[in-house]
């Protein structure tokens, strides 16, 4: 499997939503980017850095495998 | 916030449907004064008659553009999303601020040079009171259409702006536009009026200047105040991640295509004698391609991974 064939996925807006659907705004606001980064994290259109995949699952409060995982395309 | 949202709303519409009446008065002048030229009429009287309420419509013309530029400043920060509309409406009011100006120095220009007959800046006062009435009209689709907006909805709390990034963007392809139209234009004429009557080197270097500073002036607005945004935020946090593979992507896209572009024109230049005028105009030429490559592509980037 080469790594072309990898995606990076995640859970995110099933995330939002156990959070009392907490906005994509208020989101970003806690992890200190914008909104537009957290949709385009969501739509699977922008990888995150290390740190702010840490930074979003710790805001709620699981690993980061929990929340962003890979899969085949 | 709000409450200062909607008085600058109220005041810019009022003074807005005013304008539009002030608008209807001076154009009407002006067709009048263009017919009193043809006609060989007392021009002087008619001048002399309507200078002061003409001056005081363009006192209220100005005080309208800057309290529609409040009110775009301050829908920009209330509504932190990125709108066509209030982008195209800042640039356009900037360059018809900048052109009532211009309107006193062509009035000038004409009360002076009428008896050599009609004066060929009536074309230009008349393309610059369109420009006006564009500007009034959509400042009043925009008042109307935000106004349930303002009245309604909740203040939302952003700590990172990226509003004023896509607008500041939506501008800078505005800018670039119409600075190279502009810059083309003027090379054209220059290049069709030179033959016949040849023009100091000096009076062509002056168009070109305030033809670019009327185009780009918008965008160094939109600039300045953003950067007035981030000034109370270091600099490492100006722009977040995706912002700056955003604009990392769009400078590659700039790079390479300034000098492909610039290179062909180069070879143009070269080879054709009547791209000669390009030894004056390049340096703006560039300026504006780069700033459309680069807002348009940063642009781009920005919306193709949120769509």
């Amino acid at each position: 499997m080469g790594s072309k064939d990898l995606k990076l996925k995640n859970n995110l807006r099933r995330c939002r939503f156990e959070h009392n659907e907490i906005s994509q705004q208020a989101l970003a606001n806690a992890v200190g980017v914008t909104r537009l980064t957290i949709h385009s994290i969501e739509k699977g259109k922008f990888n995150p850095s290390v740190l702010l995949a840490l930074k979003i699952a710790s805001y709620f409060d699981k690993s980061v495998e929990e929340i962003f995982y890979i899969e085949k395309d | 916030m709000k409450r200062l949202l909607k008085i600058s709303n109220n005041t810019t519409l009022v003074l807005c449907s005013i304008s539009i009446a002030g608008l209807v008065f001076t154009n009407t002048f002006f067709l009048m004064l263009r017919d009193k030229i043809i006609n060989i009429g007392d021009v002087e009287s008619f001048m002399g008659k309507f200078s002061i309420p003409v001056a005081v419509v363009y006192f209220i013309f100005i005080f309208f553009h800057l309290s529609a530029m409040l009110t775009l400043i301050l829908q920009l920060n209330f509504f932190k999303r990125d709108n066509l509309l209030r982008a195209f409406l800042f640039f356009i009011g900037i360059t018809s601020l900048m052109m009532l100006f211009g309107d006193f120095a062509l009035s000038s220009d004409i009360s002076k040079e009428y008896v050599f007959g009609l004066p060929g800046e009536f074309n230009i006062l008349f393309f610059s009171q369109s420009l006006h009435f564009i500007f009034y009209i959509l400042m009043i689709v925009l008042l109307a259409s935000t106004r349930k907006s303002v009245v309604k909805g909740g203040e939302e709390i952003v700590l990172k702006d990226d509003s004023i990034f896509i607008n500041a963007q939506y501008i800078g392809i505005l800018s670039g536009v119409s600075g190279l139209v502009l810059v083309s234009i003027f090379s054209l004429i220059y290049l069709t009026v030179y033959p016949v009557y040849p023009l100091p080197l000096w009076a062509a270097k002056a168009g070109i200047i305030i033809t670019s500073l009327i185009a780009i002036i918008p965008y160094i607005l939109i600039v300045f105040y953003w950067l007035i945004i981030k000034l109370k935020e270091r600099i490492i946090e100006w722009y977040d991640e995706k912002q700056y593979q955003d604009i990392t992507k769009a400078s590659l896209v700039t790079l390479i295509a300034s000098i492909i572009i610039m290179t062909v024109i180069f070879i143009i230049q070269y080879f054709v004698s009547a791209f000669d005028f390009i030894n004056i105009t390049w340096f703006p030429f560039y300026i504006f391609l780069v700033l459309l490559l680069f807002s348009s592509s940063t642009l781009y980037f920005s919306k193709k991974t949120t769509s």
